[in-house]
């Protein structure tokens, strides 16, 4: 074999080169003799001769300083037969030998929008899509207005979030404009759109569960876990569309992003939430009786079983009413 | 629940508090006489804030017996009650002499309170009866607006019989800084004790029987500790309500109609109730609203009355309007509380705790919020909230918000346990 290609490994590792030689010999040191110069302080002034062989190449140490070891073998080695693709240890650099035909790993493919992705940028589909959720947009307007309200502004109560989807698409197609070169706007839009049209129904739904199950905690839980598990569904069909992140690391992304939005949302919450009110909070949800689940108790037993609100209506006196009350003795 | 800028109250405000219209008053030659005679007997009351010296409020009293004894309101000296190492309470005569006073004894529920000077009194108030023939004068003396004693004459207009507490009728303006003072008829006897106004010559005296009850407990029990003021008012207000609320308990409630539900209504003399509905033809909805409540608070301190008891109807019907659309509408009303004005002060009351459940009334399914906060100077007495929904008709429905206000456990869930079940459909709502 007369050609060889050397690949280098620096030691942080991180930036590989190569080099090819055509001479039968190579000289390997930190001297600038050399036919390939290493600037590795650990590595020898002449530190290896590689001379090619029939089936490889002979690997020699001539420094007799820090020596050479083989990957391999972990040994350090005075001479040894290499074969394409087999590394050698000098200093704190690797070099891996390779011949010309040695072969390489099959093309890593860029990721591309496929199956539904692709297929929810078709017109007919995009069109489908912006008139199915300006029907959701405009029934919800609608189910949520005190006055009846004329088509022209139910229409422009439904613009309303269109606008939003415009702009959360606007954003990804700029993302997806820098990094593929390619924004793909119509696909960010048609997610978008898709997105908040499933979104209202989800958040229904999460208050009929509430509803019915009775706890404005089910409420919140189910509305945080529906809407949260559909905005990571829908990120990563963004990130897809815009980025040629794998999937795994999609799935990872988005879901971080998802939890720091969940996380960060409640401390707020705690944070700003008043520690007095002087009026009740109660869970006010009213759902129509068309789909009734638990039976209802009867006057005594919600009577007897809510007593606890009386005890816990009490709470610890705190040490400024206590020095209050030792300030008047 | 939204009360649809529809206020039947009538606004009471104590005339510590709130300042009302000064009328002119036609001093007769009797007023002048009845002054010249009792000016001495009547002073200012001022509780001094010992941080700045400076009066941080004013009242006015009498003397009423030989031996120093003065009367004024428990509202004009609650401040020294409740702090009584931030206040001190001082009297000034008409003469411009001032001493400070002790505080003998109180009477929340009737706002009294009496004291006792250091000095001899150059002359006192005899206590007369306050069961008089309506039209007879009276005469109010006090302070207005700290601007100098002065004498007003008015008319008695009987006992408020449809009231928890019976207070005189006194048709004559008192002013704020009159709060405490005397009302006294022809012969110089004290008739009643000026208390509270709601403006436009409707004012209200506390009858002289409960100072009267008052200076007999002083004058037979021992002196109270300091520490001991907040036991004694959380004793006389368990006991109030005790009292009220067993006559409502065992009391035959009237009921009135309101849509297709019967409900209770005025339960006692005391509660009235008013009414209004409304059927718009550009309203997606029909609505009749009633609200009923007492008249009476129990004032505590500035920031904390209590005592009242309200509640409240709004029967909605839908006109053809899809039920999702009628039910966002219905809860809309329903998710506003009662404002708890008597209350708002985290120094005074504990947060609301909160349950819902479904609950069977009448063979009708309703959503039921329950609520209850307690008091922290008083730990047995309880602000509560129930509030109703009728929840199993597509097109209909009533809410209902009944809020009592410093009561007792047992008193409260029996009164909430008598109140639902006295919720009764009318047939056409059973079909």
């Amino acid at each position: 074999m007369a050609q060889l290609v050397i690949e280098i490994i620096h030691p942080l590792r991180f930036i590989k080169e190569y080099r090819t030689f055509d001479a039968p010999v190579v000289c390997v040191g930190r001297g600038y003799a050399n036919d390939l110069i290493l600037s590795d302080p650990h590595v020898s002034a002449q530190h290896l001769l590689v001379s090619a062989k029939e089936d490889g190449w002979l690997v020699k140490d001539i420094s007799g300083e820090n020596g050479m070891y083989v990957r391999k073998s972990a040994k350090v080695m005075d001479e040894v037969h290499a074969f394409s693709g087999d590394e050698i240890i000098v200093g704190r650099t690797r070099l891996r030998l390779l011949s010309p035909a040695h072969p390489v790993a099959s093309t890593k493919l860029l990721a591309s929008p496929h199956g539904f992705l692709k297929r929810i940028s078709y017109p007919v589909n995009v069109w489908s899509i912006l008139i199915l959720a300006f029907m959701v947009f405009t029934f919800h307007v609608h189910l949520r207005s005190s006055e009846n309200l004329s088509f022209l502004k139910l229409a422009s109560g439904a613009l309303g979030f269109l606008f939003a989807a415009l702009v959360w698409a606007s954003v990804w197609a700029f993302v997806g404009r820098m990094i593929k070169h390619s924004a793909q706007f119509v696909a960010q839009l048609s997610l978008s759109v898709l997105f908040l049209a499933l979104l209202l129904p989800l958040a229904t739904l999460s208050e009929y569960i509430g509803y019915f199950v009775n706890s404005m905690m089910t409420e919140t839980g189910s509305a945080v876990l529906f809407c949260g598990a559909l905005f990571t569904v829908f990120l990563i069909g963004n990130l897809t569309v815009a980025t040629h992140v794998s999937l795994r690391n999609r799935v990872v992304v988005c879901a971080t992003i998802t939890s720091v939005i969940i996380a960060i949302m409640t401390l707020l919450y705690y944070t700003f939430k008043d520690e007095f009110n002087p009026n009740p909070v109660y869970y006010a949800t009213l759902k129509p009786p068309f789909m009734k689940i638990f039976s209802s108790q009867s006057v005594d037993q919600f009577l007897t079983g809510t007593g606890k609100i009386f005890d816990s209506a009490h709470i610890r006196r705190t040490p400024k009413a206590d020095g209050d009350s030792k300030s008047q003795e | 629940m939204r009360r649809k800028d529809f206020l039947p109250f009538l606004g009471m405000a104590l005339i510590a508090a709130m300042p009302a219209r000064v009328s002119a008053q036609q001093i007769t030659d009797e007023a002048q006489r009845l002054y010249q005679d009792h000016n001495r007997s009547v002073v200012q009351i001022q509780v001094i804030d010992l941080a700045t010296g400076k009066k941080t409020s004013i009242g006015s009293g009498f003397q009423f017996s030989p031996q120093g004894h003065i009367a004024t309101n428990f509202h004009v000296v609650s401040e020294a009650v409740h702090a009584p190492s931030r206040f001190r309470v001082d009297y000034v005569r008409h003469d411009g002499a001032a001493g400070e006073v002790v505080l003998l004894d109180i009477d929340v529920v009737h706002d009294l309170a009496i004291l006792q000077s250091q000095d001899s009194p150059q002359g006192y108030l005899p206590l007369g009866e306050s069961h008089l023939l309506k039209g007879t004068r009276l005469f109010a003396m006090g302070n207005p607006f700290d601007l100098g004693m002065s004498i007003m004459e008015g008319i008695y207009n009987g006992l408020m019989e449809d009231s928890l507490y019976k207070k005189i009728l006194f048709s004559g303006s008192l002013n704020p800084g009159m709060s405490g003072g005397p009302a006294i008829n022809r012969e110089g006897q004290v008739i009643g004790i000026n208390v509270s106004t709601a403006g436009n010559e409707v004012s209200f005296l506390v009858p002289v029987e409960h100072l009267k009850e008052l200076y007999d407990h002083v004058l037979t029990q021992p002196p109270l500790k300091r520490r001991e003021w907040k036991t004694y008012i959380n004793q006389q207000l368990t006991q109030n309500q005790e009292g009220y609320m067993g006559k409502l308990l065992a009391s035959v409630w009237d009921t009135l109609k309101v849509g297709e539900a019967n409900v209770p209504g005025e339960i006692l003399k005391v509660f009235k109730c008013w009414g209004k509905s409304e059927d718009k033809e550009e309203e997606l909805y029909n609505y009749a609203y009633i609200n009923c409540s007492t008249n009476d608070n129990i004032f505590l301190s500035p920031g904390l009355s209590t005592g009242q008891i309200f509640y409240q109807y709004y029967w909605m019907t839908s006109k053809g309007l899809n039920p999702i659309r009628f039910y966002h509408l219905y809860e809309q009303h329903f998710q506003y509380p009662h404002p708890y004005e008597n209350a708002r002060d985290k120094e005074d009351v504990t947060n609301f705790q909160c349950d819902n459940d479904f609950v069977r009334v009448d063979r009708r399914d309703m959503k039921v919020l329950w609520c209850a906060r307690s008091y922290k100077k008083y730990p047995e007495l309880y602000d509560i909230n129930l509030s109703m929904a009728l929840v199993d008709q597509k097109d209909r429905g009533l809410l209902v918000e009944l809020v009592a206000l410093g009561v007792g456990r047992k008193n409260a869930v029996d009164f909430a346990r008598k109140f639902m079940k006295e919720i009764t459909w009318r047939s056409s709502l059973l079909k």
